[in-house]
C-alpha cells in the first residue's frame, strides 16, 4: 500500500473522531473542522513517522492538542464556553437537549487541563497511559486528578 | 453530581457515553483527504527547499539538471503524484500551464520594478506597458537573474519564434529555442536564453547573472518538463490569459481577478487575512504556493491579503504541569 493509500486510509477512519474532539475540546464547530484538518496536514507531513509509531491515535491526539492549544490563544480560546454560560433551560422537556445543555456546561465548568484529560481519555480513547504522556502528565499518582477517571477527574466534584 | 439532567451519578462508562452522544451532534463534514494530501505535499516540498536553501545556485542546478526531475525525492514508486511535482533539492518548478521548469528555490516570484526583473526572481511578461519614473538601472537589471514566462496569447512577448532552431523534444513535444546569449560588454557578464512549447502556447526566456552564467542557463533549459494531465501552473497574471502581472501591494479588485484566473485554471482558492499596519484591507501579500508553481488539479492556492483587523493578543499562557494541574484541581471545587 503506498503512503497516500495508507495515510487516507487513516484519515478516513479518524476523521470524524478528530473533528469532535477538538470540538469536545473547546473550538467552535467550523473551527473544529479547520483544527482537524491542519492536524491531518501535519500529520502527512510527519507520516513515515506517524506509521511507525505504537499508537497512531495518540501520537495524532498530541498534534491535535498542540494545534488546540496554539489556536486557542488566538481563535477557539474567544469562542470558549464561559465558566459560568446562562442557564437556558429545558427545551420543551427534550431530554436529549437537556443533557447536551448539561454536558456542554459541565464541559465549560472543567478546568482546561481537566478538560483535556476528560475529552482524549474518554472521547478520544486514549489509554491512561497515552492520556498522560499526550498531555505530559503523571499517570495515577493518587494525588492529583489524574486520567485515572471521572473518579479524580470529574467524580467527585460538582460538573 | 450532577452531569445528567437527572442529577444521576455517572461513571466512567457513563461518560464516555455521554460524550459519545454529544459529539454525534457536531457535524464533521467531508473528509477533506485529497486537500489534505495535496497542502500536505507542499508543506514537504517546502521544507525540503528551506532545508537546502543556502545551497550555491549553479552548483545545485548544474548537479541537478534536469534528469532527476521525474524521480519522486521520496524514492516510492507508487507516489506518481510526488514524483511528477518533485523537483531537485535546492530547486523549485515553475511555468504556465503545463510547462515548467525547475529554478533555484531562493528565486522569489514577481520581483519586479516597472515590469522588469529587479531581483533572482520568476515573473511574467505580459507585454504590458508602463509609464514608470522609477526605472531599474541596466547595471541593476543585469544582477538579476530571472526566468520570464510569457503566453501565446501575446504572441510569445518577447521571443522571436521564426528565428528559433527546433530542439530536441520534451515529453513528447515539440520544442523550438534559441542560442544562448552571453554579453561581455563591461557589466557584470550574463547569459539568457528563450525557448518555446508552441502546443502549450508557452515561451520562457531565463537569463542567468555571473561567472557561471551559461551552466546556469543550461540547467534550467534542460530542466523543462511537461507535466501529465491533470496538472496545472498556478496563473501568474490576471484579468485574461496575460493581461497583467500581479503584484505584492496591489489593490483587492485585482486580486479577484486573480482570483477567477486561479480557479479557471483549475484550483481553489484560499484566502488569508493578514494585518499589515496602515495597508488597506484587501491588499494583496502573496500567495501559497507561489504564483506560477505547478499543482494537480483541484488543488487550493492561498492567497494572502492584508486585513485592517487586528489580531487579538495572545492569551496568557497556561501551565499544564503537575503541580498546577493539582492546584487547577483543588481550586475547581
Amino acid at each position: 500500500m503506498s503512503k497516500d493509500d495508507d495515510f487516507a486510509r487513516y484519515m478516513t477512519a479518524r476523521w470524524h473522531t478528530v473533528v469532535r474532539s477538538a470540538y469536545l475540546l473547546g473550538c467552535a464547530e467550523h473551527e473544529a473542522e479547520d483544527l482537524a484538518q491542519a492536524t491531518f496536514i501535519r500529520c502527512y507531513t510527519k507520516w513515515d513517522r506517524v506509521s511507525r509509531t505504537d499508537n497512531r491515535d495518540a501520537y495524532v491526539a498530541r498534534m491535535l492538542l498542540n494545534g488546540f492549544r496554539e489556536s486557542r490563544r488566538r481563535r477557539c480560546g474567544q469562542e470558549r464556553p464561559t465558566e459560568t454560560p446562562p442557564e437556558t433551560g429545558v427545551d420543551d422537556g427534550a431530554a436529549a437537549h437537556a443533557e447536551t445543555d448539561a454536558l456542554d456546561r459541565a464541559l465549560a465548568r472543567l478546568t482546561p487541563a481537566l478538560r483535556e484529560v476528560v475529552v482524549l481519555r474518554y472521547y478520544t480513547r486514549l489509554s491512561e497511559r497515552d492520556t498522560a504522556e499526550t498531555l505530559r502528565i503523571a499517570p495515577d499518582t493518587g494525588q492529583e486528578p489524574t486520567v485515572t477517571g471521572p473518579g479524580a477527574a470529574v467524580h467527585g466534584r460538582r460538573l | 453530581l450532577t452531569i445528567s439532567p437527572t442529577g444521576a451519578v455517572v461513571n466512567d462508562d457513563d461518560v464516555t457515553r455521554l460524550l459519545d452522544r454529544r459529539a454525534e451532534r457536531v457535524p464533521a463534514g467531508v473528509i477533506p483527504v485529497d486537500a489534505v494530501v495535496s497542502e500536505g505535499r507542499a508543506r514537504i516540498r517546502r521544507n525540503r527547499f528551506a532545508a537546502v536553501a543556502g545551497a550555491a545556485l549553479l552548483a545545485v542546478l548544474a548537479v541537478a539538471g534536469g534528469s532527476a526531475i521525474h524521480q519522486g525525492a521520496t524514492g516510492d514508486p507508487n507516489s506518481v503524484a510526488d514524483s511528477v511535482l518533485d523537483a531537485p533539492d535546492g530547486t523549485r518548478l515553475a511555468g504556465m500551464g503545463r510547462a515548467v521548469v525547475a529554478v533555484p528555490s531562493s528565486w522569489s516570484t514577481g520581483e519586479t520594478r516597472c515590469l522588469k526583473p529587479v531581483g533572482d526572481t520568476v515573473y511574467v511578461e505580459t507585454g504590458a506597458m508602463t509609464d514608470c519614473s522609477d526605472e531599474p538601472s541596466a547595471r541593476e537589471l543585469r544582477r538579476a537573474s530571472s526566468l520570464a514566462v510569457t503566453g501565446n496569447d501575446f504572441n510569445y512577448g518577447f521571443v522571436g519564434m521564426a528565428g528559433m532552431a527546433r530542439a530536441e523534444g520534451v515529453d513528447g513535444v515539440d520544442v523550438r529555442e534559441s542560442d544562448v546569449a552571453c554579453t561581455t560588454d563591461g557589466l557584470p557578464p550574463a547569459c539568457s536564453q528563450e525557448f518555446v512549447v508552441p502546443s502549450e502556447q508557452v515561451a520562457f526566456r531565463v537569463t542567468v547573472s555571473g561567472a557561471d552564467a551559461e551552466a546556469g542557463v543550461a540547467a534550467i533549459r534542460e530542466s523543462l518538463q511537461i507535466l501529465p494531465e491533470g496538472y496545472t501552473a498556478v496563473p501568474m497574471s490576471y484579468g485574461g490569459q496575460l493581461a497583467g502581472e500581479a503584484w505584492e501591494g496591489m489593490p483587492l479588485e485585482y486580486v479577484e481577478e486573480l482570483a477567477v484566473a486561479i480557479e479557471e485554471a483549475g484550483l481553489r482558492v484560499g484566502v488569508a487575512e493578514e494585518y499589515r499596519a496602515g495597508m488597506l484591507a484587501g491588499t494583496y501579500l502573496g500567495s501559497d504556493p507561489p504564483l506560477g508553481t505547478p499543482l494537480e488539479l483541484g488543488a487550493t492556492v492561498t492567497l494572502s491579503v492584508s486585513t485592517d483587523r487586528q489580531a487579538q493578543p495572545p492569551a496568557e499562557s497556561r501551565l499544564t504541569v503537575p503541580s498546577v494541574f493539582a492546584h487547577d484541581a483543588d481550586s475547581a471545587e
